[in-house]
């Protein structure tokens, strides 16, 4: 276990994301309600009624309202910008326990395990797992082969482009254990819905046994694992 | 031929039209395909060729030259001008247009198929090694000469708002559909040609093998020259139809649209900000910097915020009549809302993270365009047809229409901001088993099918309307702008007689209010159609 | 300012202020070329339209005068065939030389054409008098 050591507050773009989501959506909805409602109250009132309003302007009110709007503005940029912050920024300074190399090419990925000398494909040739560890920083070397593709596992409300001629990085942390999709996201060519993958994120001792048992083989595990 | 800019606006938008029922077909192949998970009523391929299409289609060949068109027709009439200024430059960006929309169809005749790239198709997919063949170069030249003619006949309208005014028509006094022209335009002037030394470049790339967008540095420059372009495209596919929709909402209140000074200054920024956005389709490339354009795009909700702000000022004291222009103009904004809303929520990179390259996007840019745009050009058509050609549209079908529309939009968009967050990318031929997934692509595809019938019921409201005429005269709806002070439809020359005094942005409410005033007890308002 | 060309030079200069933020933001060059461009577009269009505005004759309310009448162009078969020829061109880029020499041909012919009307509709305007 001593090669995989839990570090302090991990990143997570899960948490990140749902926390966002939790600001922006409940406001937007809010916008949304109160937009309609003055509609269908106005339609009400004003249908048909006597000789229309000949005000056209109301400064202050416009004024004061675009101040409001401002300041709505600026609470979602802090939220948003401290968010971006953690996902970009602060993850990518974490101590990875264990490094991946994303290889990207139609219609396949190829998971390389940094010195531990395992190899995962998946896509339209086969499906083998990318084994991860739960709660632990993971660095993934990100590179394609030829076009664009992107790398993006639902669970993770993350993606990523790999664009050619050019290695990226990005530092994730799985907050779950179990069996998660993944596929590529950036329209590639004929198969891009073929290019798919699966994510099995056991927890820290599990994969420790799971790394071990197959450093030797230099293989990830045979062919699919069910559901799992 | 004709350079009367009357004939080059009803040409166009009659073309657009048409275009827009073929995108509106393959949106329905795809529809098909996308109702079951692993259907086989298209090919991988096939499918491919199908979104490229659609999306081509409907932002090349229809939205955007719809747009133009409505500007084109009604400038000149709003601003009490003659005619149109470059009239030869307009006509033949219109000739240009087409022949570009022709050729990037011509596609589906060539043994490899069209262009199957995306409506962005970067590079490197979009070079030849990896999409050889002539139809994707035909999509190349395709788009290069639309926008190319899109942009001659923006730049006419441009030089026809700033230099043919009428006396009195100061800039300040613009109708407000002029204005959401003008800001449109300069947008196609700034912007536009960006798109064309891109297209141009993969051309050359294509045709000759020079290694132009090369490697990481390329295939970023590429997207930063097509969104510099791509990102105002969408604003010119949606300010006209703001404007659209305004002139239908002031008209059937009876008042004048609220705000107007807020509104201008409001046009300017937004205009200038949809210019400042693009690399926000670009967050997930690790290639730009997402905290400016979080920073330009968020901002939009201040002056997107004063326009709702002022058609709800419109609306409350005024008198209300609900036509079917006036339905369609409030469907515009209350729908436009959600797309407007889901794109603050993917102006921010971390949400855009899990939501881009989704059908959460899909849903989102559906809103604004279909949902939004469309219905604003709706209330524009049953707004300004009577002034076109003279008669009047059924409203009865009107209305059938509408709330078919509504119906059937909401039913085919809604669905895919649930199925994208739970994770379904788009631009996928097929899709995994998932019982939720199913059920929602089922009322997408649904959906579609209502929009058509929607889009039927339009058809055979132009056709009985235009058998069975009712004539509309000069000015049925009580008219605010100089285009309800000549015949309907225009003479050649647009006006025979002399113009009212210009002295506001709603030169015709101006006298009716003043005869109003002189005489309180006078004809009494007309009862409400 | 003449033709009422200001909200160009409002909209240029907001998209210089956008770009000097962008320069100092993000330090990357093709996004400054874009603004650059841009802002260029929009001074020089409106420069454009401020110098063709001196020559004009007063505004064109309605209904216009006879001389303004004759020289707006009722159609113009120059600008049509140039369009086509620029439309064959294209074609050509694709499918090869005959239609780059056909599309040439006609974009040449459509600027005859058009530098005809546009002789003919100077000589009508200049000449004044009726007939």
């Amino acid at each position: 276990m001593s090669d995989f050591p839990p570090s302090a507050a991990l990143v997570s773009t899960r948490a990140e994301y749902g926390h966002l989501f939790s600001i922006y959506v409940p406001i937007a909805a809010g916008v949304f309600v109160v937009v309609v409602l003055v509609v269908i109250g106005a339609i009400l009132r004003y249908r048909g009624a006597g000789a229309p309003s000949r005000r056209s302007n109301a400064t202050w009110l416009e004024g004061s309202y675009a101040l409001l709007l401002a300041c709505v503005v600026a609470f979602l940029l802090w939220e948003t910008f401290s968010a971006e912050h953690q996902v970009d920024t602060v993850a990518n300074r974490e101590r990875p326990s264990l490094t991946i190399n994303v290889t990207a090419a139609r219609w396949e990925w190829t998971f390389g395990y940094v010195g531990d000398g395992i190899t995962a494909r998946s896509g339209r040739t086969g499906h083998q797992p990318l084994v991860v560890p739960a709660d632990r920083a993971i660095r993934f070397n990100l590179a394609s082969l030829d076009v664009i593709h992107a790398i993006w596992v639902p669970q993770l409300e993350f993606k990523r482009d790999l664009i050619p001629g050019h290695t990226g990085h990005v530092t994730l942390t799985f907050t779950r254990t179990g069996s998660f999709g993944g596929q590529c996201a950036v329209f590639c060519g004929e198969y891009h819905s073929e290019m798919t993958f699966t994510v099995r994120v056991l927890p820290p001792g599990k994969f420790a046994t799971w790394l071990a048992a197959h450093r030797a083989t230099g293989r990830a595990a045979p062919a699919r694992t069910g559901a799992a | 031929m004709s350079t009367d800019h009357k004939r080059i606006g009803v040409n166009l938008g009659s073309l657009s039209l048409i275009f827009f029922l073929v995108g509106g077909v393959f949106a329905l192949l795809m529809r098909a395909q996308l109702a079951t998970p692993n259907s086989d009523v298209v090919s991988d391929n096939t499918y491919s060729e199908l979104f490229t299409m659609h999306g081509s289609t409907m932002v090349y060949l229809f939205v955007t030259p719809i747009a133009i068109a409505m500007a084109t027709y009604l400038v000149p009439l709003q601003i009490g001008a003659s005619s149109i200024s470059l009239p030869r430059v307009s006509l033949a960006g219109f000739w240009v247009w087409l022949s570009g929309g022709l050729i990037m169809q011509s596609g589906w005749l060539t043994a490899g198929g069209p262009g199957r790239d995306g409506w962005f198709s970067y590079v490197p997919l979009s070079t030849s090694p990896y999409t050889p063949g002539p139809g994707q170069s035909l999509w190349v030249v395709g788009v290069l000469l639309a926008v190319t003619g899109s942009m001659l006949m923006g730049a006419a309208v441009l030089v026809t708002i700033l230099g043919r005014r009428a006396p009195g028509m100061a800039v300040l006094r613009m109708p407000v559909f002029t204005w959401t022209a003008l800001v449109t335009v300069l947008m196609v002037v700034a912007a536009f040609p960006v798109l064309l030394v891109a297209m141009g470049l993969l051309l050359i790339q294509r045709l000759t093998g020079a290694d132009i967008f090369s490697g990481f540095t390329g295939a970023i420059d590429y997207q930063d020259l097509f969104w510099f372009y791509g990102h105002p495209v969408v604003y010119v596919m949606f300010f006209p139809f703001l404007g659209a929709a305004a002139e239908a909402i002031a008209t059937c209140a009876h008042r004048r649209w609220f705000g107007y000074h807020a509104f201008v200054i409001s046009m300017m920024a937004f205009v200038t900000l949809s210019m400042s956005v693009w690399s926000h389709h670009m967050y997930i490339t690790g290639g730009v910097t997402n905290q400016y354009f979080a920073f330009t795009s968020t901002l939009l909700v201040v002056p997107a915020g004063i326009e709702y702000f002022d058609m709800m000022g419109t609306l409350i004291g005024g008198r209300l009549v609900m036509r079917t222009s006036m339905l369609f103009a409030l469907f515009f904004f209350v729908q436009f809302l959600i797309g407007g809303l889901s794109g603050i929520f993917v102006a921010s990179p971390v949400l855009d993270y899990a939501a881009n390259d989704t059908y959460f996007v899909i849903a989102h840019f559906h809103y604004t365009l279909f949902a939004g745009s469309i219905f604003g050009f709706f209330a524009g058509v049953y707004h300004w047809f009577p002034k076109v050609t003279g008669a009047l549209l059924r409203e009865r079908l009107g209305r059938w229409q509408l709330w078919v529309m509504v119906v059937g939009a909401n039913l085919t968009f809604f669905p895919m901001f649930l199925v994208g967050a739970d994770g379904m990318p788009r631009r996928i031929a097929r899709y995994p088993q998932h019982p939720s997934w199913i059920t929602d692509n089922d009322l997408s595809t649904a959906g579609a099918g209502l929009i058509a019938i929607g889009v039927l019921i339009f058809l055979v409201n132009l056709w009985v309307s235009l058998r069975n005429r009712v004539e509309a005269g000069d000015d049925p709806w009580e008219g605010q702008t100089l285009e309800w002070a000549t015949t309907s439809p225009p003479p050649p020359l647009n006006f025979e007689r002399p113009l009212p005094p210009i002295r506001s942005f709603a030169p015709l409410l101006d006298l009716r209010e003043a005869e109003r005033e002189r005489d309180p007890a006078g004809p009494t308002p007309e009862a409400p159609r | 300012m003449r033709g009422g060309a200001w909200p160009l030079v409002i909209f240029g200069s907001l998209l210089v202020v956008f770009g000097v933020g962008n320069r100092i933001w993000t330090e990357d060059a093709i996004q400054s070329a874009t603004y650059a461009f841009a802002a260029a577009a929009s001074y020089l269009t409106a420069a454009g339209l401020s110098f063709a505005g001196r020559g004009e004759p007063a505004r064109r309310g309605a209904p216009p005068p006879v001389e303004v009448t004759r020289t707006i162009p009722a159609a113009s078969a120059g600008a049509v065939t140039l369009a086509i020829g620029a439309g064959a061109l294209g074609l050509g880029f694709v499918f090869g030389k005959f239609l780059v020499f056909g599309g040439g041909g006609l974009l040449a012919l459509g600027c005859v054409l058009l530098m005809r009307e546009l002789h003919a509709q100077r000589r009508a305007t200049v000449g004044g008098g009726p007939g």
